[in-house]
């Protein structure tokens, strides 16, 4: 599964799936989550629910109507 | 093209958290080098508060200039304290304090991308990473 993490100047982390499933994200980015915490000295990394969306920031740019969402 | 459902996570991590990723040393030039640009008459000098008022680690500063006359300590935990015996001076220290705590926060959150950026480069092979005009760093690689 591909992942896109984004951090921000104000110290926001955001976990993306590129590729794979919903399910799949929903286990894989707390445990990516975690183990990057751990690895920062963020042991207590405050990570919200994982959410299902239909895009993430690049994906909704690219987004026109005239293709068919899933 | 269909648009795939995608899993996303998100993590807020707080002033005190990001404060503890920048060593004393560089916390230290953060402040300095602001200080001297927001009260360029000012001089600072550091001391020691007693360690039963704030914890080891704590780092403080008399800071005198023409009518100005505060302290300053920042403990290990992000508690900014700016006070004063000078009434005149009480209008600086809330904006002040304020200052200094978005200045630490984002100095923080540049040690977290920096971090990151070598913890993920270190175990996953990174397809991307680059810093975006918001100053955002995003990484992508699989896991």
């Amino acid at each position: 599964m591909k992942v896109r993490v984004i951090i921000s100047p104000e110290g926001e982390i955001s976990f993306f799936s590129v590729t794979g499933s919903y399910e799949e994200g929903r286990v894989k980015l707390p445990a990516l989550a975690r183990a990057l915490g751990a690895a920062c000295l963020l042991p207590d990394l405050p990570l919200g629910e994982v959410e299902q969306h239909r895009h993430g920031p690049a994906e909704l740019a690219q987004c026109t109507e005239e293709h068919t969402h899933e | 093209m269909p648009c795939n459902a995608i899993a996303v996570a998100r993590a807020a991590v707080p002033n005190e958290a990001l404060f503890r990723l920048l060593d004393p040393a560089a916390l230290a030039q953060v402040v300095t080098t602001f200080l001297a640009g927001r009260l360029p008459d000012a001089t600072l000098t550091p001391y020691a508060f007693p360690t039963a008022l704030y914890p080891v680690g704590t780092l403080s500063w008399f800071i005198d200039g023409p009518d100005l006359h505060l302290d300053l300590a920042i403990t290990p935990d992000g508690r900014i304290t700016v006070g004063t015996t000078r009434e005149a001076n009480r209008p600086l220290l809330d904006p002040l304090k304020s200052q200094i705590l978005t200045l630490l926060a984002r100095a923080g959150a540049i040690a977290l991308q920096q971090k990151a950026a070598a913890a993920c480069q270190a175990a996953f092979a990174v397809t991307r990473q680059v810093q975006a005009e918001d100053g955002s760093l995003i990484l992508e690689f699989e896991i």
